[in-house]
């Protein structure tokens, strides 16, 4: 309920006045069904009675104008027509454009994960969250929101009507009626359909996952054997899902059955209650003409609401997974700069750039001392004491052994992961007050498994360069030996399968240092960059990138004695 | 319910290609009786509102003649009517409600009815074609042309399938409504006066028309919001993958940008086909309730004794004015409800489309049968691996050359491994090596020449399978499902391995102190490309997952890759163990050393027209020096 509510607040917040006037407009619509039908019954009567007591002549002498209801029935008509299309798209739009603002804001929560999260990050449920998830979420207005807050009012506005006209017992039998099975079907449905509804959510992600999964996976679980029982576990989710539903929309049968019978009784009600006070001499057949028929009408206003009754499992579970207490949903409901972020903004306005810069060079990066720690074991450091610094247009290698932490050291020297002791300097300054643009403007990290995406070798570099022109692309391929390759294949354009597929392993790797290189940062920082690669291609790229970053300084993880002997000096990195 | 789920293994055996209508046809096919069924239950259930109209009609003329009283005695032009009425007991007005209401009840168990019907048809028909994409998409080539991306497939299967279901629930008893209902009222109305009656044909075609016309704009519509659906889907599972690359790349704002374009352009589509939906009802409202409208206003008139024509013989009563009025929306009810399920019917015909598509990139299949026959058990278990292909581990390519989709013709080269033998494959990036593997593998469906496996037998889709469960697969990049080490270590193994198995081949292959380092152990769940550990220690898992398959052909695509110099002999000497055990090798690698320490080597040149990456690897760029 509360992760529901943050929903609709979110909604709200971005469409307001449009969610507002949508509400407004979906009152109209109620009013002017229930008055139409009212009002048609009654005419209908009135002038049978007044024109079979008296004839024509006598009509016009009776003082019943005929053609105001006429016109009313009419100008009724095409009012709740009209209303009902503005009511629709007012509604509509406005939740689907906060919904669409708030995948946006899902997606930026995602990316402010730390690093190491962000890598294990599974990109299937990822999707789940920003698709699935955010498209459950329009039923909270359009299915619950605006259904029950209109139809209370149409509701209320009605039987203050009918009591007006037709009196307390004709009012009351129609206002419990309608309200008595919309209420009935309310809470049978919370009752029960809650369970189901989510259970399909779930297996409906679940059937998602597992097909991306095994689309993904595809050749691993082939040659495992294992292939056709992917397939058959990804359809065991889909008879989950298959169950689910048909479990849900039995509960909206129901709660259809329920509030069709309130509506029902609402129509016998008012019948009975018109007809006993004609006989009783109490009312006139055209106002229990009146109330059966507005009855009739109003029986429709608890339509909408069925299909946010019977849904309403699955929203809660999606909304609390969009809102719940995670990065995401902090970033969702507020999306703004961190503290750390800020503090270093006002650090960096105490201490221009270009003032440090111009007093002397300090090394580009250098190191004091530094502890660092796995971020799954803060409190177990797997390097200490190291220290180094490292100049423009030098280069320094890492080497040691697999799972030794050079990954983890170049991860803390791009300011991704703060060391446990010690300091780490770019330029001079402390890394931990930078701002992250500041960072990421000089700093560049080629990850060990990198990921490309899908799209064509210039989308792939206007990722990292979305200024750079088709020359500057051309001159960083040349650089990693890539254009030699690309460019009889269809140069930039040159279009890739999903995830980058389509290249081969060396070819992949040289794309992402290439997408690294474009930026010149004044710090590269690169894990294994010639992972892949035979020994002439990696001396050729190595020298290539040299070329092309002249002043920067290189970090190197590396096992391979090419990049080794490459770099200027090595450092041995171990536990 | 759950019983009828084992029964939809619906028409099996072998059917063609079928195309964009096929498909819809084939769903209704399976959702036939139950979809017929629920239409008759729903055409009663609308007519019993005619007798239900009466007793409501009745029952008013009566209390308008009782209203009248005695001082309508003999007067008015409607002194006939009133002869004999003017009397209305407690009972009678009992008696009317009683069975307005009783026939109300009725319909509403026939309208559940129906709808449970219509769910369980749809549910069959959803549930043939899931299963039916689920094992054809498990089987495409890697290399298919049109191959879907994963998160399309997904949401053709998870999502767009289910779109069908409004379709098939709506529009098929919808249809057979339409037939039968206006028609029956017409000749009900006509009954009690010709204006009604006339008023209704004339009015009733005009909605159906203008369907028509809407419709087609609906589907066009419906199929630019999938497209925009399976893209941005696509688009974003592609950024989501590459998410950590593109923070550090400074492009989360530009790709939050592109993003929030995209996913504003899905929602300009989204309202496209909501607008003309909403559009269509309301044309359709606008009839029906102008066609209301005019009903009420002429019986109005006819009542009020201004007009004298229409009603057979004297002028309209009361309640035959009541019961015109309520016939009126009952009329318009099933052409609304169609109209209505024109909409569904164009979003089921953009879902055909799609699937129609999908299912001509699946004509590319992986060699074998894999397990798409419809031979899996009603309860779901998969059918156990098939048992290897007997005869000894021998190889022989002769004349092979494959074509891939935009990348031409590759010749392989001709090869023959003997049982037991280490054959590494070497030459420059892009030379096919990987290539060799997979049609070594039966992933890619070589256009010419032949390979013959085991000793003499033709790698065809009847041997493929038998075939592959005698190969050991060592990827270039690394995969872990979302599963536990544990499972993803085994995933090859026939029988589950004991602890002590699993850490031998740990030990094996150097990796017991990764995973004595990981946080849970076996139990942890590693990223996708194995996130968590690092790019040697996921190859290095690799191998240990190979000490455990079953196998004894081993295809490995540069399996020291990524490893220091150290590590690399480990895995050389854990791949030559293998080998011992008189396991087959077959290795594309660009190691020297672990070239060196095999039986043999196939060096490939990547000369001819080879794949876009090898085409230009003979000569060098203008200005690239060989450092």
């Amino acid at each position: 309920m509360k992760y529901a509510l943050r929903a609709l607040r979110h909604i709200r917040n971005a469409e307001g006045p449009a969610l507002w006037r949508g509400l407004m407009l979906a009152v109209l619509v109620m009013l002017a069904g229930t008055a139409l039908l009212g009002l048609s019954g009654w005419f209908i009567i009135a002038s049978g009675v007044a024109g079979l007591a008296t004839g024509w002549a006598g009509v016009a002498a009776s003082g019943i104008s005929v053609f105001l209801p006429s016109a009313g029935v009419r100008g009724l008509a095409l009012l709740r027509t009209l209303t009902r299309y503005g009511e629709r798209l007012l509604t509509h739009d406005a939740t689907l454009r906060a919904l669409a603002l708030l995948r946006v804001r899902v997606l930026e929560g995602f990316a402010r994960l730390p690093l190491h999260r962000l890598q294990a990050l599974r990109a299937g449920a990822a999707l789940n969250r920003i698709t699935a998830d955010v498209d459950a979420l329009d039923g909270i207005v359009l299915a619950l929101f605006v259904p029950v807050v209109a139809g209370s009012a149409v509701l209320i506005a009605a039987v203050a009507g009918l009591w007006a006209i037709a009196g307390p017992v004709v009012a009351l039998s129609v206002g419990a009626g309608i309200l008595g099975g919309a209420i009935a079907a309310g809470a049978r449905v919370l009752a029960r359909a809650r369970r189901p509804a989510r259970l399909g959510e779930c297996a409906h992600q679940a059937l998602r996952l597992r097909l991306s999964e095994m689309m993904r996976g595809q050749v691993d679980l082939l040659f495992a054997g294992r292939l056709a029982a992917a397939a058959e576990h990804a359809l065991e989710a889909d008879r989950r899902q298959r169950r689910a539903w048909l479990e849900t929309a039995a509960h909206e049968r129901a709660a259809a059955g329920l509030t069709g019978l309130g509506g029902l009784l609402a129509a016998s009600g008012a019948l009975l209650g018109g007809a006993l006070l004609a006989l009783g001499d109490a009312g006139s057949a055209a106002v229990a003409g009146l109330g059966f028929f507005a009855a009739l009408g109003l029986a429709e206003i608890t339509q909408p609401l069925l299909r946010g009754m019977v849904e309403w499992g699955r929203m809660e579970d999606a909304a609390r997974r969009i809102f719940g207490r995670s990065p995401q949903g902090e970033a969702a409901e507020a999306p703004g700069e961190t503290a750390e972020e800020s503090a270093a903004r006002q650090g960096e306005s105490a201490q221009p750039a270009g003032a440090a810069r111009a007093r002397s060079a300090p090394p580009v990066i250098a190191c004091r001392a530094v502890a660092i720690a796995r971020p799954e074991s803060p409190a177990h450091p797997i390097l200490e004491g190291i220290g180094f610094e490292v100049s423009a247009g030098e280069s320094l290698g890492l080497t040691g052994p697999s799972g030794g932490g050079k990954s983890t050291l170049l991860t803390a020297l791009a300011g991704e992961l703060p060391p446990v002791r010690g300091e780490i300097l770019l330029e001079g300054r402390r890394l931990g007050l930078l701002g992250e643009a500041e960072r990421r403007r000089r700093i560049g990290l080629l990850l060990q498994r990198a990921a490309l995406i899908g799209g064509t070798i210039g989308e792939n570099l206007a990722l990292a360069a979305p200024q750079a022109d088709a020359a500057a692309m051309e001159e960083v391929l040349r650089a990693v030996d890539l254009w030699r390759v690309f460019a009889p294949a269809g140069g930039l354009a040159l279009r890739l399968g999903e995830a980058g597929s389509g290249l081969s392993g060396g070819e992949r790797r040289r794309l992402a240092l290439a997408r690294v290189l474009i930026r010149r940062p004044a710090l590269l920082l690169l894990d294994e960059p010639c992972e892949g690669l035979d020994s002439d291609t990696a001396r050729r790229v190595l020298s290539g990138l040299r070329r092309y970053c002249p002043q920067a300084a290189i970090v190197i993880a590396t096992h391979r004695r090419e990049e080794a002997e490459w770099c200027d000096r090595t450092c041995r990195v171990a536990p | 319910m759950d019983a009828s789920m084992a029964e939809h293994e619906g028409p099996s055996g072998a059917e063609g290609t079928p195309g964009a209508k096929d498909h819809l046809a084939r769903a209704v096919g399976v959702a036939g009786r139950r979809l017929e069924r629920a239409g008759w239950l729903s055409v009663v259930s609308a007519l019993l509102w005619i007798p239900q109209a009466a007793a409501v009609a009745w029952l008013l003329q009566r209390l308008a003649l009782v209203n009248l009283g005695g001082s309508a005695a003999g007067e008015g032009p409607a002194a006939g009517a009133i002869a004999g009425a003017g009397t209305l007991s407690w009972r009678g007005v009992g008696a009317a409600v009683a069975a307005f209401l009783a026939l109300g009840l009725i319909r509403l168990l026939l309208d559940a009815r129906a709808q449970r019907n219509a769910a369980e048809g749809a549910d069959a028909a959803i549930a043939d074609l899931r299963r039916r994409i689920v094992r054809q998409a498990a089987f495409l080539s890697p290399s298919a042309a049109g191959r879907p991306h994963s998160a399309e497939f997904a949401a053709l299967a998870a999502e767009k399938i289910a779109l069908l279901r409004p379709w098939l629930m709506r529009y098929h008893p919808a249809r057979l409504r339409v037939m039968i209902v206006p028609l029956a009222l017409i000749a009900v109305a006509a009954s009690q006066s010709w204006v009604v009656a006339a008023l209704f044909l004339i009015a009733g075609p005009l909605i159906p028309l203008f369907m028509a016309l809407i419709g087609m704009a609906a589907q066009k519509a419906s199929e630019r919001q999938m497209e925009e659906l399976a893209s941005l889907n696509a688009l974003l599972m592609e950024r989501l993958a590459a998410l950590a690359d593109i923070r550090l790349l400074d492009a989360i704002g530009p790709v939050s940008q592109g993003f929030r374009a995209r996913a504003e352009a899905l929602r300009r589509e989204s309202m496209g086909v909501l607008r003309i939906a909403f559009l269509s009802s309301t044309v359709l409202e606008l009839f029906a309730a102008l066609g209301v409208a005019l009903v009420a206003v002429y019986v109005g008139f006819s009542l009020l004794g201004d007009f004298h024509f229409g009603a057979w013989g004297q002028r309209l009563s009361v309640g035959q004015g009541v019961f015109l009025l309520m016939l009126a929306p009952a009329f318009f009810q099933p052409l609304r409800d169609v109209a209505a399920a024109w909409h569904d019917r164009a979003a089921a015909a953009a879902v055909s489309r799609d699937l129609a598509a999908f299912e001509k990139a699946a004509g590319d299949r992986i060699l074998g049968q894999g397990n798409d026959g419809e031979s899996t058990s009603a309860a779901g278990l998969p059918e156990a691996s098939p048992a290897p292909l007997p005869g000894p581990a021998r190889i022989r390519l002769r004349g092979c050359a494959v074509c891939l989709p935009g990348r031409g013709r590759l010749r392989l080269p001709d090869l023959e491994v003997e049982e037991g033998e280490t054959i590494a494959v070497t030459g420059p990036s892009g030379s096919g090596k990987t290539t060799l593997l997979a049609t070594i593998g039966g992933l890619i469906r070589p256009c010419a020449g032949d390979i013959r496996v085991a000793g003499g037998t033709v790698l065809d889709d009847a041997s493929a399978d038998a075939w592959r469960a005698r190969i050991v697969w060592i990827g270039q990049k690394p995969f872990f499902l979302a599963a536990s080490l544990w499972r993803n270590l085994t995933l090859g193994a026939q029988v589950p391995p004991s602890e002590e198995e699993i850490r031998a081949a740990l030990a094996a292959a150097r990796a017991e102190g990764i995973v004595a380092r990981l946080p849970r152990g076996l139990q942890t769940r590693l990223g996708e490309n194995g996130a968590g550990v690092s790019g040697g220690e996921a190859r290095r898992l690799l191998i240990a997952r190979a000490f455990l398959s079953r196998g004894d052909v081993v295809l490995a695509d540069e399996p020291t890759a990524d490893l220091d110099p150290d590590t690399a002999a480990a895995v050389a000497e854990g791949l030559l163990r293998l080998a011992k055990g008189g396991r087959t090798l077959v290795v594309a690698t660009h190691d020297e050393k672990l070239a060196g320490r095999l039986s043999r080597r196939v060096a490939l040149d990547g000369s001819g027209p080879a794949s876009a990456s090898g085409a230009g690897e003979a000569h060098a760029g203008p200005g690239e020096g060989r450092a």
